[in-house]
């Protein structure tokens, strides 16, 4: 037996003593290291680029200007808006308009410094707010990037028939994912003329798929392979050092490295997308949520990345894990010339589950019931509609999560004078939004008689190995020696989309289940579960010409309207409920988090030391998302002036694991990446209602705003 | 990314003087936890850099009741943390190093290298200037014994002339009935603190305050003594009013510096808060 193992993870011995080669750490002989001129300005023209001063210094090699590239200079994982350097326009402060190629480091980062530009500044724009009033534009399309409606009833029935109504404004801010190991990478030319790239990266297969575009070769000129990669949280899902490796490397014929200092990556990579959130709650008095109006403004910076992306998926997500009648949300992502916000992990949820978690506890108050039997009440379960009005008939173990806490909740204590304890609830939809986003694997034979697993999906240090080889091994009924795991290269594995959604323990878990049903019954047939062994099923094989048994699965689901998203988002959504006790320290405005109960519906726990590894993570997340982290533009440049939770700050832990199977999941199991963090952050600010009797409605809540709300709301204190 | 240096490695201290005298653009390096990061920022590039680490001579703990604590200046934090005498003498100063930085920066940081460095946000000089603490310092000409208030000139920068290293921090021993404390406030618990307290009380026979000390971190350019508090509580009972004019005045006198982490006001009223805590702390330990 595999499934539901505490196995330890296939690379954490490696990983312990030091062994596995980061991408940051890759070397090849005589390379050439590379370094991105950035834009100072945050909107200008180009009016001129001195490069003279730089390729006169001694060991420089190359000044790769827009002008150099022979395809297209345009990529983006949702649509192609984002030039790998900035011709005529910048749009950002940060944005690549040179590549610098030297023998050094040393002599290229001294080479930055001598360039000069030109540049006349147009109008720039830093809130949403000034970019939908402005005529100002940033891109021809106008700065409006997207606009996306959920519809169902009639709200303005739902809020005539409600008893109350709960109004409140959200704000929160920008985040860094914090990655352990900064963007980097090495490339270069194999002997076939190949160009190999090597990178810290969440996908290979679509980043094969950009460098085919830029470098106008064809796909299988092009090779990526996955480096090990110190973490990815969504920030290396698009294209970071590739583009300009693969570049590099065809204009010089000669390897190059690039590594990207902590300060590049905090200037140069996607942040969380800062939401504002208008959102009204209409309840009846026997506290059923009755209507739910949300209006989202969100700042993309300049360029798209997962801005459309974050804009539906918050919008579909905005009434949280509850049934609720009558809804209408409006969300709009604009334009701006801060930095680009993309992809991180939850997808625009961690800020909307702040919102509706604030709201439902706002609303127990008010109607003076219990915030978890509000929760109770109105969670979704099998049988409930959606907000796209998807009838869920399987998989839907809220209400359990909620019972797995309600006896610590009953027995909750203050132990402290200014103790306070928060319920924070989510669900959230796995895989890519009302769209196609198929996983292949493909399983064969080793010369050495074993079973070869060709996966192209990337382990950023979220287990997704493990959890797949012990699907297989489950499957098959072999043994980890059995089998040789080839992973990450776009030579040796076939697309399985990015590690990104909470996506592939479901959707690749489940590519990997069907391509080994296929070998389980080759096996079968030739005796391999009555009395042959493998090596000799694998000789067998080989005078067949080595079959390929091929997995593949692309979860069900259907595009939802274009006006009203009602459909089928998702195939399926994980649930979750944290519990979280606090202390705050009234005079100096700390918030000391001191414990989380933590439960989530996994649908079946693959591995059940690393479900609960990424909940501790995503916890850590959490606190850092309420109380301290914030990008301030032009300010944050390394961690010296941005605020992350380390292991001596986390609270301790408790979790729950309820398994309602999810029978399109590899047996039964969804995914938990992202619902690990969303509903920290929202418990910690109820907890901190709870406590001291202010609500935070901006993220982070660090000491000073929390000091400052304690303080607004002194008069009313009695002590 | 840190520019080429010339590495320099004496054996004694006599060495290490002499060479030091000898090299201008020499940084002293011995655990680097400071150093090095000025360094990998670019701040400072120097040409020479004299490690001292292998100088056993200062790396040594000892203690006598009559002349106090001696402490040399390549001992690392660490070291002192565990030091059983330290830890029954001086428990403040075992409490304030706990909370210094990770295990791992205090296996190499040493008490020498943190007081030289002169951050004003470091946690070792305010306990040891509430302790009365001084400071010997020497060069290839001889050495001097200075306080260590007297040590910090400005912003990361001491009273060590030219071709001086420090030697030695000396704590005069313990005095009866007397009580100190310290508390640094951080958002994160291995972090540098936003600001910080240390204060000593001493109690007479009455069990009023005979003498106080109360230091600030990260308050100014340098560790700063709150004088007018300190004289404020002299030939006082205790009296938490009291405590809480001290910490009023505290938010006066200092002068902390916004940044990005916290503003001056709030930095203000957490000195304030903090010097409050501080003495009551110190006083209760004085009286038990």
């Amino acid at each position: 037996m595999f499934i539901g193992r505490d196995i330890d993870r296939i690379d954490v011995l490696d990983k312990v003593l030091g062994k596995p080669i980061f991408a940051y750490d890759l070397k090849v002989e005589g390379m050439l290291f590379g370094c991105i001129y950035r834009s100072k300005r945050p909107h200008a023209l180009i009016k001129k680029i001195d490069i003279q001063d730089a390729l006169s210094l001694n060991g420089i090699v190359k000044v790769i200007t827009h002008a150099d590239i022979p395809g297209e200079n345009a990529f983006g994982a949702i649509k192609k808006d984002q030039f790998y350097l900035a011709g005529d326009k910048v749009r950002y402060i940060g944005e690549p308009i040179l590549i610098i190629l030297g023998e050094s480091e040393k002599i290229v980062r001294k080479a930055l410094n001598s360039i000069k530009v030109e540049y006349e500044d147009i109008e720039a724009i830093y809130d949403p707010f000034s970019s939908r009033d402005s005529t100002t534009l940033i891109h021809d399309t106008g700065n409006l990037l997207s606009y996306r409606t959920v519809i169902k009833g009639d709200f303005e029935q739902g809020f005539n028939e409600s008893d109350v109504v709960v109004e409140h404004t959200y704000k929160t801010t920008w985040l860094d994912h914090a990655f352990m190991e900064t963007e980097s990478g090495i490339g270069y030319m194999d002997e076939t003329g190949k160009i190999v790239i090597c990178s810290s990266t969440q996908n290979v297969h679509y980043k094969r798929k950009e460098i085919s575009k830029l470098l106008a070769l064809p796909e299988d000129r092009i090779r990526v392979i996955q480096a090990t990669t110190g973490g990815g949280f969504g920030g290396k899902l698009d294209m970071t050092v590739e583009g300009y490796i693969a570049l590099s490397v065809y204009l010089t014929k000669r390897p190059v490295v690039m590594r990207f200092t902590r300060e590049e990556s905090f200037l140069s990579n996607t942040k969380r997308h800062p939401l504002y959130i208008e959102y009204k709650t209409g309840a009846k008095k026997d506290g059923s949520i009755n209507a739910v109006k949300v209006n989202i403004i969100g700042d993309t910076g300049a360029y798209i990345s997962y801005g459309e992306t974050v804009c539906l998926r918050a919008a579909i997500h905005a009434t949280g894990p509850y049934e609720v009648p009558h809804v209408f949300v409006e969300s709009r992502m604009f334009y701006t010339n801060n930095h680009i916000s993309g992809a991180m992990r939850g997808f625009g949820i961690p800020q909307v589950a702040f919102a509706h978690e604030s709201q439902i506890d706002e609303v127990a108050l008010l109607l003076n019931m219990d915030p978890l039997e509000v929760r109770m009440k109105n969670g979704l379960r099998r049988g409930s509609l959606t907000a796209t009005s998807q009838l869920l008939t399987n998989s839907a173990g809220f209400l359990e999560t909620l019972k797995k806490i309600e006896p610590f909740w009953k027995a909750r204590k203050k132990q402290g004078l200014h103790t306070g304890f928060g319920l924070g609830c989510m669900y959230y939809g796995i895989g890519n939004t009302g769209v196609s986003n198929p996983s292949s694997c493909y399983l064969t034979f080793t010369d050495e008689g074993k079973i070869a697993f060709h996966s192209g999906v990337c382990e950023i240090g979220q287990g997704s190995d493990t959890a797949l080889l012990q699907i297989l091994l489950e499957t098959l009924n072999v043994e980890e020696r059995d089998v040789v795991l080839l992973r990450g290269d776009t030579d040796t594995s076939n697309d399985a989309g990015s590690s990104s959604a909470s996506r592939q323990t479901y959707v690749s878990g489940r590519a990997v289940y069907d391509a080994a049903l296929k070998m389980r019954k080759y096996l079968k047939s030739k005796g391999y579960y009555d009395c042959e062994t493998l090596r000799g099923v694998c000789l067998l094989a080989k005078e067949e010409g080595l079959p390929v048994f091929e997995g593949f699965f692309d979860p069900p689901t259907s595009p939802v309207d274009s006006k009203t998203s009602q459909g089928i988002p998702y195939a399926t959504y994980a649930f979750a409920t944290h519990m979280t006790e606090i202390d705050v320290d009234k005079a100096t405005g700390f918030c000391k988090v001191k414990k989380v109960h933590a439960s989530h519906d996994v649908g079946k726990a693959i591995n059940l030391k690393n479900v609960k590894g990424q909940i501790y993570g995503g916890i850590a997340m959490g606190v850092g998302l309420a109380l301290m982290e914030e990008f301030v533009p032009s300010k944050t440049e390394s961690f010296d002036s941005y605020y992350i939770p380390t292991s001596m700050d986390m609270p301790d832990v408790e979790i729950f694991i309820v398994e309602d199977e999810e029978p399109t999941g590899p047996f039964g199991a969804k995914g938990l990446g992202e619902p690990a963090l969303i509903p920290q952050a929202a418990s910690i600010v109820n907890a901190i209602k709870d406590a001291v009797g202010v609500r935070a409605f901006e993220l982070p809540c660090h000491i000073e705003r929390l000091k400052a709300l304690i303080e607004s709301e002194k008069d009313k204190w009695v002590e | 990314m840190i520019n080429d240096f010339n590495y320099l490695k004496p054996d004694t201290l006599k060495e290490a003087l002499a060479m030091y005298a000898e090299h201008d653009d020499c940084k002293v390096i011995c655990g680097g936890q400071s150093l090095l990061i000025v360094m990998r920022q670019g701040m400072i590039s120097p040409e020479y850099l004299l490690d001292i680490k292998h100088v056993t001579e200062l790396d040594y703990i000892k203690f006598d009741k009559k002349d106090g604590l001696r402490i040399g200046a390549t001992t690392t934090h660490r070291e002192i943390e565990k030091f059983n005498v330290i830890k029954k003498n001086y428990p403040v100063l075992v409490s304030m190093e706990n909370k210094l930085a990770s295990i791992q920066v205090r296996n190499w940081g040493t008490i020498g290298g943190n007081l030289a460095h002169a951050d004003p946000a470091g946690d070792p000089a305010p306990v040891l200037i509430a302790l009365k603490a001084n400071i010997r310092v020497g060069g290839a000409e001889g050495d001097r014994t200075i306080l260590l208030e007297d040590f910090f000139v400005n912003y990361f920068e001491t009273a060590l002339n030219k071709g001086e290293l420090v030697l030695e921090v000396h704590v005069p021993p313990p005095e009866p009935k007397m009580g100190a404390a310290y508390q640094k406030f951080n958002l994160l618990e291995s972090d540098m603190g936003i600001v910080a307290a240390a204060a000593s009380v001493t109690l007479n026979d009455k069990g009023k305050c005979k003498d106080a000390r109360i230091v600030l971190g990260n308050a100014g350019a340098t560790p700063k003594r709150i004088k007018r508090a300190e004289e404020l509580l002299i030939g006082k009972a205790y009296d938490e009013n009291l405590f809480a004019e001290a910490g009023k005045i505290a938010s006066e006198d200092c002068e902390p510096v916004a940044d990005i982490h916290a503003s001056e006001e709030h930095r203000r009223h957490l000195l304030g808060v903090l010097t409050k805590r501080m003495l009551k702390k110190a006083w209760e330990k004085a009286r038990s």
